[in-house]
């Protein structure tokens, strides 16, 4: 008893910081941790020393049995940053006990009559302010005091798992030490790090992050060279009579003439064929993301060069600073057009027109600033009253509506200039029309923009004062968050990834590249945080489709893809406003959770979502007859086929790639029931049965 | 925000609750709740998301009338409406004459028949609010002129602080009890997800505006069945992660109700379909669905029904005429075939059909023939328990910067409220007195709860 009442002071003791210093993906851990469970003494038992194993193995007679946990650490000299693990056993209760505090260790070396030091166990590294680093597997650690069963410690690396022994009668001693992934583990955060920067994991992706690591991968993601949607040109925005769809054969490039230029089909058809073959994943995702912040929709754009051109400029800059995205977003033509900036005309004492403030609203609610006044770490910042402060006035959006005035559609290409020009071009940038741009003396959110300057320095100054606002980078930065990762970060992570949005670390202020990197390798993106239960956020439902499309390896032209989200409320460059498919702040009526994928969730989506997977893993996708050089979608189930004879085999491979290697033992056995209906022999039935329930469960529609 | 608002929320949130309102079924308040509901009534939200422009749908068409409107909407304005083109009507109560949008064809009739009426000059108000109140601030509806915040004012009748429900989900909440154990929702959205349904104990049925609504994998192989079988079980998993539960919760649900929905979707209605024509007019295939949903009253066993439908691209800021026009006369189509398809039902005096939108138009013109987000508004409800034939609320005085004007571009201070709108609409469904505001949480700072349109 004396000796548990020690325990548990030292236990007091692990919350001591240390240094953490392991890369994501150093050297492979060449110790492997092996737990072992003695049922008639209810105790488990975790060693590294081979021996002990078969020692153990050759003593089931005594009750000795593997659990099958197996967790993995550095052996000496093998990472110059891992710290020792001492390994005591106390005699008077019978049972060992490890740490990788060194003070801790230390004070056990003290009591000798009570503790008998057995060396050093492995090496791993140490928490650092209460959380392991990035790229490592959080070991937790509970203790059984002797009051239900014999004093005992057991270590776990799944969070929720560790917290059900709480109810066992267990203390929850926390964090314990960080280990090095193990091969299985780095598999399943390369999963992970697929649903989160890319359309999905082919089977072969994970091989290419797991031997690259995650900066690795995000180097080559960021060099790689951007998919080019097909530049389409100008069109008048009244049809004429003779651009129509015509179905007589022979099918030519033009034939469907009022489809492929009047609507969002090739749009549509060529964002999908780019999400599932191309290999800049990264790129497309965060354009995907970008269009899914600077709003435009077809509902106003219409046409489909126009949109084409704007999306490819997303894609084009979506790395690069966000500044310079705010100047192209702002002077696009499609983006004119659709928030009504374009042949904006200075006040008309005449005839009474003041400046449309569409565009100059949009610009700071949406694009840059949102409603509230935040705190770094994206909190409201609130007044005396306790109120929410708002980041910019009505005052502000006239102002500001003044000094974006004076901008026209690009000429088109064989027309003269001119002074207005009328004709709908949403094809690059808007151009300047200074005799309508209105050089009044503008004040916006307390700076001062010169009547003195020229027309384009005016909108510099606009936006260089909404650039440099205190809130533009936890804004933005929550943004990519809830894009990428999770619906529900902490205040410091929003504060570590807008630090870096503030200063890449090379003065340089909204460089995206840093700021999705800092995203993505976050400890909150890659570390144990996923194991809390309000982590993650459902894939919207163009992600849930693209990933099983990836997962069974297609090549498509993208026509079927076009429109299977539609009914799930996501018609691809069809928002219904300027406000997105889904507030980012939409929260779940009964828990409250933010989650803003739930916005669409519905009856008629939760059923379409299942519908859509269902129809495309047993379906077949001819090529549409009405699309010039269509080529259909083609599968290749190989990866899956090839293992399918052997039901855990293959689910093993679905857990890897659709379940980011978390699927529970229950789940597993009920797939395992369903697959095992299907004849070893009907590997492409029993792949189509996997890859179905794998896509429709509520488990992988999550991704966390 | 004042003290009173937050304790009226308070006692909202006690009534939810369950304890109050059991003690006032004691005192006799509420007992109609009680039993089961003979009557059957059903209440159709149409919502006109991006800011419908009332301006232009109902307009002084008298001399002096007209002459307000074209002080700032004359012919160059580019968002003008010839007189002549005026659909005029004369509402009993009032002495003006006003004209509507000459794309309201098929509804004008109603307005002399009577079963249309028009609620001028509301929006979201936290209490009853005087220009000099409005420009000293302190309790003003949160972030006025935005989109999403006025949407979600209109749909919460909460104009004080962000809510997670909707008046029309609270209204099913408190109405609930009247569908007694009917699995179908009291609550259909035919537009997605969206605030309006969303109650604190009730969620709303979202259904598409065509085609069937059921799962796919429907066969009755030996492997389909297991392949189903599977599926059922898969949604019990990872439930302690929330929105793994939160995602299995929605599919169970969803499939539980297309079992009961889909075969009345699914099936032809000849007398519901031959009356609307839904080419091109994603409101008339809404309201078409909803018919069908409530000739099928008696099959769901439900007596009381929410629906919620919505048409979009009224933010006009530019090209304004054309695209409302184009609009309206949508609105038109449906909106008549809707209550022509209720009187071939025989609910026609059970169903009243009200719109909502963000908000009003600035009444000065902006550049390139359009108008900016404003605030007070005109409506219009319909159905045969309307009464009809008459304008209720106040129309504004259109002057620019005149007594109604909270800006100098022609923004209507509201003079009816939202919560009094949706009172009004409760009371008509039968929600007892005492209950009014779990649906109208500010409903107590006005002194009258009725606008008395229906």
């Amino acid at each position: 008893m004396r000796k548990t009442l020690l325990q548990r002071a030292l236990s007091a003791l692990t919350g001591v910081t240390a240094l953490a210093g392991l890369s994501a993906y150093a050297a492979e851990p060449a110790a492997t941790i092996v737990e072992f469970f003695n049922a008639p003494a209810n105790k488990y038992y975790i060693t590294a020393i081979p021996s002990e194993w078969t020692l153990l193995d050759g003593a089931a007679n005594i009750g000795w049995k593997r659990t099958g946990v197996t967790f993995s650490a550095y052996n000496a000299g093998q990472e110059s940053a891992a710290l020792p693990v001492c390994r005591y056993f106390a005699p008077a209760v019978a049972s060992h006990f490890f740490s990788v505090n060194k003070t801790e260790c230390d004070l056990l070396a003290t009591r000798p009559d009570l503790f008998v030091n057995e060396g050093i166990a492995w090496y791993a590294e140490a928490p650092a302010n209460g959380a392991c680093g990035s790229g490592t597997t959080s070991l937790f650690r509970t203790f059984n005091n002797g009051n239900n069963g014999p004093a005992n410690h057991r270590y776990f690396a799944d969070y929720t798992f560790y917290q059900t022994y709480a109810a066992k009668g267990y203390a929850l001693e926390g964090l314990s030490m960080c280990l090095p992934p193990s091969t299985v583990e780095k598999r399943a955060d390369a999963s992970r790090l697929l649903f989160q920067a890319s359309f999905g994991a082919r089977p072969a992706d994970v091989d290419t992050v797991v031997s690259r690591g995650v900066n690795g991968w995000l180097d080559d993601q960021f060099n790689a060279t951007a998919s080019r949607y097909t530049a389409r040109d100008w069109m008048s925005l009244n049809r004429p009579d003779t651009c129509v769809n015509n179905t007589t054969p022979p099918l030519t490039a033009t034939s469907y003439c009022q489809r492929d230029n009047y609507s969002m089909y090739q749009p549509q058809r060529e964002f999908f064929q780019h999400a599932i073959n191309n290999s800049d994943q990264l790129r497309q995702r965060t354009a995907w993301a970008w269009s899914q912040f600077f709003v435009t929709s077809g509902l106003d754009v219409q046409m489909a060069y126009g949109m084409i051109d704007y999306q490819q400029m997303l894609r084009d800059d979506a790395f690069s600073n966000f500044r310079s995205l705010l100047s192209k977003v702002t002077l696009h033509a499609a983006m004119g057009r659709y928030l009504d900036m374009v042949n904006n005309l200075k006040p008309n004492t005449i005839t009474g027109v003041v400046p449309n403030e569409n565009y100059a609203r949009e610009l700071m609610q949406l694009f840059s600033l949102g409603l509230y006044q935040l705190n770094n770490d994206g909190t409201r910042k609130v007044n005396a009253n306790g109120q929410p402060i708002d980041a910019y006035s009505q005052d502000d959006v006239e102002n500001l509506a003044h000094v974006l005035t004076g901008w026209t559609y690009p000429t088109v290409p064989g027309q003269i200039p001119g002074a207005i020009n009328r004709a709908a071009n949403m094809k690059g940038m808007m151009e300047e029309r200074d005799a309508q741009h209105d050089y009044s003396t503008q004040m916006l959110m307390g700076s001062t923009i010169s009547g003195s300057l020229i027309q384009s320095q005016r909108l510099d100054a606009a936006l260089d004062i909404i650039f440099n606002q205190a809130n533009v980078p936890p804004f933005v930065a929550t943004h990519f968050i809830k894009q990428l990762v999770t619906g529900q970060p902490s205040p410091s992570y929003v504060d570590r990834v807008a630090k870096v949005f503030q200063n890449n670390g090379s003065g340089v202020r909204g460089d995206m590249k840093a700021v999705i990197r800092a995203v993505l390798t976050d400890i909150e993106a890659r570390g144990a945080s996923k194991w809390t239960p309000d982590y993650g956020h459902q894939s919207e439902p163009v992600l849930a489709i693209t990933r099983l499309a990836r997962a069974m390896g297609a090549q498509t032209d993208g026509v079927y893809f076009r429109n299977t989200p539609t009914n799930s409320g996501q018609t691809v460059f069809v928002s219904p406003s300027v406000f997105n498919y889904y507030p980012p702040d939409f929260a779940l009526s009964k828990s409250g959770t933010v989650a803003p994928e739930f916005a669409i969730y519905n009856t008629t989506s939760a059923i379409n979502r299942v519908n859509i997977a269902y129809n495309t893993v047993y379906g077949t996708i001819n090529p549409d007859p009405t699309v010039f050089g269509a080529t259909g979608t083609q599968f290749d189930l190989a990866p899956f086929t090839s293992v399918a004879a052997n039901a855990n085999t293959l689910l093993d491979k679905m857990n890897e790639v659709l379940f980011a290697g978390r699927m529970t033992a229950t789940t597993r056995g009920i797939m395992k029931t369903a697959v095992e209906t299907v004849a070893a022999t009907d590997t492409t039935g029993r792949s189509r049965m996997a890859l179905y329930l794998a896509s429709a469960a509520p488990e992988t529609q999550v991704l966390r | 925000m004042s003290h009173i608002h937050h304790s009226r929320r308070d006692f909202l949130h006690t009534l939810t609750a369950g304890a109050t309102l059991a003690s006032l079924t004691r005192f006799g308040v509420s007992p109609a709740l009680a039993q089961s509901a003979t009557d059957y009534k059903a209440l159709v939200c149409i919502f006109l998301f991006g800011g419908n422009d009332a301006n232009n749908m109902i307009i002084g068409a008298d001399t002096a009338g007209y002459a307000a409107y074209s002080a700032a909407r004359g012919a160059s304005s580019g968002i003008n409406i010839a007189q002549n083109e005026l659909l005029q009507f004369q509402p009993k109560n009032s002495t003006r004459v006003f004209g509507m949008n000459p794309s309201l064809t098929k509804i004008h009739p109603l307005f002399a028949s009577g079963q249309l009426a028009v609620l001028a000059n509301v929006g979201p108000l936290n209490r009853p609010l005087t220009m000099a109140q409005y420009k000293a601030g302190g309790d003003n509806p949160f972030q006025l002129f935005s989109h999403a915040d006025q949407q979600a004012q209109w749909q919460s009748s909460i104009s004080d602080e962000p809510s997670r429900t909707g008046w029309g989900g609270r209204l099913a909440d408190v109405m609930k009890s009247m569908n007694g154990t009917a699995a179908m929702p009291v609550t259909t959205s035919i537009a997605g997800n969206v605030l309006f349904a969303q109650g604190t104990t009730t969620s709303a049925l979202t259904l598409p505006s065509s085609g069937t609504f059921g799962l796919s994998d429907a066969g009755t192989s030996a492997t389909a069945r297991a392949r189903q079988q599977a599926l059922t079980a898969l949604l019990g998993e990872g439930r302690d992660q929330t929105l793994v539960a939160e995602t299995a919760d929605g599919l169970a649900n969803a499939i539980n109700l297309s079992t009961i929905v889909n075969p009345v979707i699914s099936a032809n209605n000849t007398t519901v379909q031959s009356l609307f024509d839904t080419n091109g007019n994603t409101l008339a295939a809404q309201l078409q669905q909803v018919a069908k949903l409530i000739a099928a009253r008696d099959t769901f066993g439900v007596k009381r029904q929410v629906f919620f439908v919505s048409l979009g691209g009224f933010d006009t800021h530019t090209n304004q005429l054309t695209v409302q026009n184009g609009l309206l006369t949508q609105v038109d189509n449906a909106m008549s075939s809707f209550y022509d398809a209720t009187v071939a039902l025989g609910v026609a005096n059970q169903v009243t059909t009200f719109t909502q939108t963000d908000f009003g138009r600035t009444f000065k013109p902006a550049a390139g023939g359009g108008s900016d987000h404003a605030w007070g508004n005109h409506h219009l409800i319909m159905g045969g328990a309307v009464k009809g034939g008459a304008m209720y609320g106040t129309f504004p005085d259109v002057s620019l910067r005149g007594a109604d004007d909270v800006s100098s571009e022609g923004r209507w201070l509201p003079t009816s409220s939202v919560d009094q709108y949706a009172a009004t609409l409760a009371s008509w469904f039968g929600v007892p007195a005492a209950q009014l505001n779990t649906v109208a949480p500010n409903l107590d700072a006005f002194s009258v709860k009725n606008l008395g349109f229906v």
